[in-house]
């Protein structure tokens, strides 16, 4: 499994590189970056961190459990551990960050030091003394300067993360759609894209002229069905034209006999071979009629 | 009954209405599993032999046996044992002192329904003595070949191969079976409305009436032959089939046989609700019943108590069905 090697590859340099840069005064010593002289830097990065993080988790998490894609029985497993753990570890980091940062003051106050190189008060950082060894002495950053320096790591991290996402995507990685939340589509919303959905098949109905039945059947079923996956219902490769009935009507947008009608006229205008003439075509356009009187009448109720 | 004089005339309409009634009349006695009698009812249609499979006590012998009642069916039943013998089945030549020559007794697979209860108790040599028959619907005794009735169904019964006593089924055999019905438990308000009905009848069974006859069943199948298809919905079949082959949890896929009896059963379907042509709800609706006791799954998976329904129906769930507007080359053609 490639995936897997380099998913381990990475885990390993990123382990290598914090190794190397790893303070050599200890784990919990203050950090000597640019932002390590101030303690509410640490803080505020944890805090939004954490709360970024705890966002984005609830936004994905639904996904992820709605994920059922088809996997080998070890990669499956390597799924399930790996799903939470990444979920959960995220925002473990921003916790983390806070709990382990010495921040200066407290070092300051508190017993010296172990390493005595190491002394308890800094210099000024706009201060620097002559002579003093380059290494104790404060970094010479502004805090303007810091800022700007991490919003451009920000954008590069962005910049990287579109780039890896439009990489995946095209070698066939899809992001699961979010379920649809019950309850949050209103009764307005429901009338305005029924309409839509209606007026679409109108306009493929009348786009066929009178020309073939069947074809104005099929188109006008065609419209009806694009309307009603670009108004927002979940629309799957596998629904048949049940599924899609049915997940309109428990959406509240085909209430009545016409959606039910329409979808026969459907079924039998492009899976059989029965002859089919103006009548079955008045009768798609009644059953669009009919959804469009419904719905006006809901929008005067509403 | 219903025999009709013109039979070959009967229009789907007319069938889905006449299998209708033999579902609700089957109704009285099984109650509460209507899915599982279309399911039975669509594999008498389609020509085919089913498969019901769950644990004991579900009803499965009292529904074949309901079939053969109000289809009007002769009918017989193997109670498979460990000891049963493949003559038991097909039937054995016996000598006769009178005229000193050698005669065949038929088995009890001379019939129209054979229930074979419980098949799955008996070791593969004599579940393999119904292979013939069940493929072929004749049987090859001494050298000799019978053809056996017309109609000839099978419907066996099956307990979960976990159970007790069981030996699994093989593959060949199960491949000859067209659907697999699982009865599953009744809701606690079906299960009373089942036990306040025995109770009212104040007898074991209800009596059930006669409303076909073979001929009846000769006819619907050859309406059944006449449903039409379109080229898209063969074509989704297809990948129906070729997706169990290709799945990284199954270690062998359905047969092309799998995909012949998926047809048709949807062409069954559609006539049992009165159309004379096959919708994509009818594939979809027998995927699983029709190709999940086809494949075999990874050993891995069963420790994961994952089952071929599950993988079937991930299947049927992720198989696209055909737009909704003609494929160019199904235009042009």
């Amino acid at each position: 499994m490639p995936g897997a090697v380099v998913a381990a590859g990475v885990v390993g340099a990123l382990a290598a590189a914090a190794l190397a840069l790893r303070p050599t005064e200890g784990l919990l010593h203050p950090g000597k970056g640019p932002l390590g002289q101030w303690g509410i830097v640490a803080i505020g990065s944890s805090v939004v961190w954490t709360a970024g993080v705890m966002a984005v988790v609830g936004r994905i998490r639904l996904r992820f459990n709605d994920y059922r894609a088809v996997l080998p029985p070890g990669e499956e497993r390597l799924r399930e551990i790996a799903a939470p753990l990444l979920l959960v570890g995220a925002g473990v980091v921003g916790v983390l960050t806070v709990v382990l940062h010495r921040f200066s003051r407290g070092a300051r106050s508190a017993a010296p030091p172990i390493v005595p190189t190491q002394a308890p008060t800094q210099p000024e950082p706009s201060k620097p003394q002559p002579g003093d060894g380059s290494r104790d002495a404060a970094p010479p950053w502004s805090l303007p300067l810091s800022v700007l320096l991490g919003l451009l790591a920000v954008l590069v991290v962005v910049v990287v993360a579109v780039a890896v996402v439009r990489r995946l995507r095209r070698l066939g990685l899809r992001v699961p759609q979010r379920p649809a939340l019950a309850g949050t589509v209103t009764e307005e919303d429901d009338a305005r894209l029924l309409l839509s959905a209606v007026r679409s098949g109108r306009r493929a109905l009348s786009d066929t002229g009178d020309g073939d039945p069947r074809a104005a059947v099929i188109a006008c079923y065609a419209g009806m069905e694009d309307a009603l996956a670009a108004s927002g219902l979940p629309r799957h490769a596998s629904d048949s034209p049940a599924d899609l009935l049915t997940r309109a009507v428990e959406a509240g947008l085909a209430s009545g006999p016409a959606a039910p009608r329409l979808t026969a006229l459907f079924r039998e205008a492009r899976y059989s071979s029965h002859p089919m003439d103006t009548s079955h075509r008045d009768a798609a356009a009644d059953a669009l009629e009919e959804i469009a009187s419904l719905l006006q009448t809901r929008e005067g109720t509403s | 009954m219903t025999t009709d004089p013109t039979p070959r005339l009967r229009t789907a309409e007319q069938v889905g209405e006449q299998a209708g009634a033999v579902l609700r009349e089957m109704g009285r006695a099984v109650v509460g599993k209507p899915d599982a009698l279309e399911l039975v009812m669509l594999g008498v249609l389609a020509g085919g032999h089913v498969l019901v499979e769950d644990l004991p006590g579900l009803g499965k012998t009292l529904l074949a046996r309901s079939f053969a009642t109000t289809l009007g069916l002769d009918f017989r039943r193997i109670q498979f044992t460990p000891d049963l013998l493949p003559s038991d089945v097909t039937g054995t030549p016996l000598y006769d002192q009178r005229t000193g020559e050698m005669v065949f007794h038929p088995g009890p697979v001379f019939t129209n329904l054979l229930l074979a209860d419980e098949i799955n108790r008996t070791p593969p040599k004599t579940q393999a003595a119904l292979l013939e028959a069940m493929a072929e619907s004749q049987v090859t005794v001494d050298g000799e070949t019978r053809p056996l009735a017309d109609p000839f169904l099978v419907v066996a019964t099956a307990n979960p191969v976990e159970h007790e006593g069981t030996y699994s089924l093989p593959e060949a055999q199960l491949d000859r079976f067209q659907l697999r019905v699982r009865m599953g438990y009744l809701t606690a308000r079906e299960e009373l409305a089942m036990l306040r009905a025995r109770i009212d009848r104040a007898a074991p069974e209800a009596v059930l009436d006669r409303l076909a006859g073979p001929e009846d069943v000769l006819a619907w199948r050859a309406v059944v032959e006449r449903v039409e298809i379109d080229d898209d919905l063969l074509e989704y079949a297809v990948a129906l089939v070729a997706a169990t082959r290709d799945h990284p949890q199954i270690s062998i896929g359905a047969s092309p046989r799998g995909g012949l009896a998926l047809v048709q059963l949807a062409r069954a379907r559609a006539v049992l609700d009165g159309r004379d042509y096959v919708v994509p709800e009818d594939i979809k609706a027998l995927a699983v019943p029709a190709l999940a006791h086809r494949v075999s799954l990874r050993p891995e998976l069963w420790v994961r108590e994952v089952s071929t329904d599950d993988v079937l129906h991930e299947i049927v769930g992720s198989i696209g069905t055909p737009t909704t507007r003609r494929t160019a080359a199904a235009v042009s053609s």
